[in-house]
């Protein structure tokens, strides 16, 4: 047996080196033990207990850093000896700066003061990776699909008896305390707060409410299917009760497709109890009259905009079907429709957003009469086929049979631009509507990729000796990296109507595909919407 | 050193009270002392310290934050140990490397009295057992987790009359047979004599039990000494809020504190003695705060950016202040050995 204690004056090593010295001089072969410390008046002590006893120990001092050997032979002493220079030589390289993180575990090395986990991961493995980021005390952004209903329900019950969000699966925007995760716009902070099962519902709220000059103090993400039977709307009410809990925030909107009934009722059992105002819009769910208490459910996303804003403001919610008068909006309709040949009669939607889809339906149903989709209101519209349209139809390209293996349409037009020529060809398309989602995480430049494909669209009707009107909504503001002015500008200038929301363009697609049949029905019913 | 041969010029974006006022002085001010990644250590003349920092270590008493671009390691500033640093009064100057502009710097003084914002001893009792929970689980510390496996996830409702351990807790991540190193086996006997005497107000036991304390275990900071510094610390939070009186506290404190000089590092040694004034850096700071007036949720999550310290310090600390306020609140601690 040979042991050898070295003395290091003055020495100072952090103690994640010192330790590392220690743990890889005693899992060094033929050391039976090891060990690096300070010489303390007690650690010196302690060696010597434990037969570490030499001249050089007695004299250092707490300053001085200590190494300890003991190993089987004189050999193992002497590589061990090396491998303690290799090691103090190393410290450069540590000193270095720590690798990007491949792990949650690594992330919170270099970024303890985190409390929240964006999680995008395949959604088999989205469960443990959420579990763990929760057993940690931080909040999750599961921006994953496909997690079974049984494990979402499992995470949101351990995170809501944790005091913790957990926003997803399938969640694709948030902003906290200005912060976008996901999808999201750049808008500024203010009053209104949002809770959503939608994330493009959540961004067309936040650009209408930031358009007509408030703020948005959060969005928070439930995931789509929080609304479920099954999840019973664990996230929107915790959420509710964070944003009603918030100082920042004043008035309260609720958004997504109309969840069952057993669900929206607890849900509006909730809400009635808020100290602060609310305004739910559940898409297509029939309005009840809730005047008595201070929740107020709205038919579209722009209505629950436009009251949230009136109720921050003290004002009495008052909502239109369009922001310009309405001469010009029957203007720009007899303009598109007085070209249109007897066999264009049927509007094609094709959306990136689900929610915007679904509102249009909501919108356009009244007003045209039935609606085919890949996410039909009804069970008897449902398209066969969702790359063939059939009457009336609105198609979801942000649903998973178009985006498996494929980025999701806000981002890549591709789908999109196919679709749009494919409508263009057939006689009997009168309106192509679209949605154009703006914001951080969305295509870098709509303009750029729809205005060719706009062109040679128009182009293919003309030789067909139709016009093909085309309406937009661009959801955007004018400080998103797109630049919402810029792209309506050269949307516009390729002939494309574009309006400021998506209900709006929906109305005015009903109205040039009816030629302008349906003004009683947007004119008159919109007053009490 | 800066591009072309300049020095790199930055500034300080915040200076701990105490850092400000060793800087205070005009001309030779001391050496670099030592070089960490995200620390670099000045000796002032009189043998103190001043950590010039980077954000990720955060404020505290002798800190100096500089504002440095994320993530750059301490190594980039150019600077090395013996390096003679000066006070310019409202700059730190490493000549021809270094100027740290002291300028404009936030003072970090933290709060420390909470009024209406303290939890009933009830919600604090729940968040030191969310804290113990969470160190079992995450701690880096071989001595810490061999106290910690000790502790009873919620202590008795009244002081324990028997010395007998208390149950171990079935929850978290420590294996049934730890290995105990000689540091751990060294120091459970010499905690528990330190808490059997301080629960006693035996203060001559108190000093000898802290002597027997101070500069036990690895680190650059003994782990003894993280111990002692999380429990003075948490006493002096608990005094400011009226938790226990504050007699018996500074009593307790100045037997700790008269056993510190020349038993252990420099370093060690000034984290000691700023933690019997009830100073700390910021994580430190952060989980008394929550622990105090938060719930168990900001509890983990402050408790996890404590582990995150040095190797094992941040757990270490975390279990001082884990026994400092349940002895506040007037919960017995037995480990159920002898010294």
């Amino acid at each position: 047996m040979a042991s050898r204690v070295v003395v290091m004056k003055g020495t100072y090593r952090d103690s994640i080196t010192v330790m590392k010295i220690s743990n890889e001089l005693s899992a060094a072969s033929g050391i039976r033990s090891a060990a690096a410390v300070m010489a303390t008046g007690l650690n010196k002590r302690l060696l010597g207990d434990l037969g570490f006893r030499a001249i050089e120990v007695e004299s250092a001092g707490p300053n001085d850093l200590v190494v300890a050997l003991e190993a089987q032979d004189e050999n193992a002493l002497g590589d061990a000896l090396e491998m303690l220079d290799r090691l103090l030589s190393a410290r450069k390289t540590m000193l270095s700066g720590p690798a990007g993180p491949r792990t949650l575990d690594s992330a919170l090395g270099m970024l303890p003061d985190a409390n929240l986990a964006v999680i995008s991961v395949p959604g088999q493995f989205a469960k443990r990776e959420a579990l763990r980021a929760l057993r940690e005390g931080l909040h999750v952004f599961l921006f994953s699909s496909n997690v079974p209903a049984a494990d979402e329900l499992e995470l949101k019950r351990i995170a809501k008896d944790s005091g913790l969000l957990l926003m997803g699966p399938d969640c694709g925007t948030a902003m906290l305390n200005g912060v976008v995760l996901g999808f999201g716009n750049v808008v500024r902070r203010g009053p209104v707060g949002i809770v959503s099962a939608s994330g493009t519902g959540s961004q067309q709220v936040s650009v209408l409410v930031h358009g007509a000059g408030l703020g948005i103090s959060h969005v928070i993400g439930t995931g789509g299917s929080d609304l479920s039977e099954q999840i019973g709307g664990l996230m929107m009410i915790e959420g509710l009760k964070l944003l009603e809990d918030d100082e920042g925030t004043k008035v309260i909107v609720i958004i997504s497709k109309p969840p069952g009934p057993p669900t929206a009722e607890k849900l509006l059992v909730v809400a009635r109890q808020c100290r602060k105002p609310v305004v739910v819009n559940f898409l297509g769910r029939s309005i009840e009259s809730t005047a008595d208490s201070g929740v107020r459910e709205v038919a579209t996303l722009e209505d629950a905009a436009k009251t949230a804003c009136a109720l921050v403001r003290g004002e009495t919610p008052r909502v239109e079907p369009f922001s310009a008068k309405k001469e010009d909006v029957l203007a720009i309709v007899e303009r598109e429709a007085s070209s249109l040949t007897a066999s264009q009669k049927y509007v094609r939607g094709l959306f990136s957003g689900g929610t915007l889809c679904l509102e249009t339906m909501v919108v356009m149903t009244p007003l045209i009469g039935g609606i085919y989709s890949n996410t039909a209101l009804g069970g008897s519209h449902t398209l066969g086929d969702a790359n063939v349209s059939r009457e009336h139809t609105c198609v979801d390209l942000g649903s998973e049979e178009f985006t498996a293996g494929r980025l999701h349409p806000m981002m890549d037009y591709t789908l999109r631009k196919m679709r749009i020529l494919r409508e263009a060809k057939d006689p009997e398309t009168a309106v192509i509507l679209a949605d154009i989602v703006l914001g951080i995480g969305s295509n870098p430049d709509p303009a750029a990729e729809l205005v060719p494909t706009v062109a040679e669209a128009k182009g293919l009707a003309q030789r067909g000796g139709r016009s093909l009107p085309i309406v937009a909504s661009a959801i955007g503001t004018p400080d998103d990296p797109q630049d919402l002015t810029r792209q309506r500008k050269e949307l516009e200038n390729a002939g494309v109507v574009v309006m400021e929301s998506n209900a709006q363009a929906a109305r005015i697609a009903a109205l040039i595909a009816t030629r302008g049949a349906a003004a009683p029905r947007v004119f008159g019913s919109a007053a009490h919407g | 050193m800066g591009v072309s041969g300049m020095p790199l010029q930055t500034r300080a974006r915040s200076i701990g009270r105490t850092a400000l006022e060793r800087s205070s002085v005009r001309g030779a001010m001391g050496i670099v002392h030592s070089i960490f990644p995200s620390a670099v250590n000045i000796l002032t003349r009189d043998n103190h310290l001043i950590s010039v920092v980077s954000s990720r270590v955060g404020r505290g008493p002798i800190n100096l934050v500089a504002d440095l671009p994320d993530r750059a390691p301490m190594s980039s500033m150019g600077l090395e140990e013996g390096d003679d640093v000066w006070s310019g009064g409202a700059a730190l100057v490493v000549p021809d490397r270094v100027v740290i502009s002291t300028e404009g710097a936030s003072v970090y003084q933290p709060e420390r009295s909470f009024g209406h914002a303290l939890l009933p001893a009830s919600g604090i009792e729940n968040n030191l057992t969310a804290m113990l929970r969470y160190a079992r689980v995450r701690g880096r510390s071989a001595v810490a987790e061999y106290v910690m496996r000790r502790l009873p996830d919620t202590p008795p409702g009244r002081p324990e009359q028997s010395g007998r351990p208390a149950p171990s807790s079935s929850g978290g991540g420590l294996s049934t047979e730890m290995q105990v190193d000689s540091f751990a086996g060294a120091a459970l006997p010499r905690v528990s004599d330190f808490l059997l005497a301080v629960q006693e107000r035996s203060y001559p036991r108190i000093r000898m039990s802290a002597s027997n304390l101070i500069g036990l275990g690895p680190g650059l900071t003994p782990s003894c000494d993280d111990i002692l510094a999380g429990f003075m610390a948490s006493l002096r939070f608990a005094e400011e809020n009226r938790i226990i009186a504050g007699d018996h506290i500074t009593r307790v404190i100045e037997e700790i504190a008269s056993c510190v000089p020349n038993r252990t590092t420099i370093l060690s040694e000034e984290y000691l003695m700023h933690a019997a004034v009830g100073e700390a850096n910021e994580p430190v700071v952060s989980l008394l705060q929550r622990i105090l007036t938060a719930g168990p949720a900001e509890v983990r999550s402050a408790t996890r950016r404590l582990l995150s310290v040095g190797a094992s310090s941040g757990t270490e600390i975390a279990l001082g202040i884990l026994l400092g306020l349940r002895i506040a609140l007037g919960r017995r601690i037995a480990l159920g050995v002898a010294a």
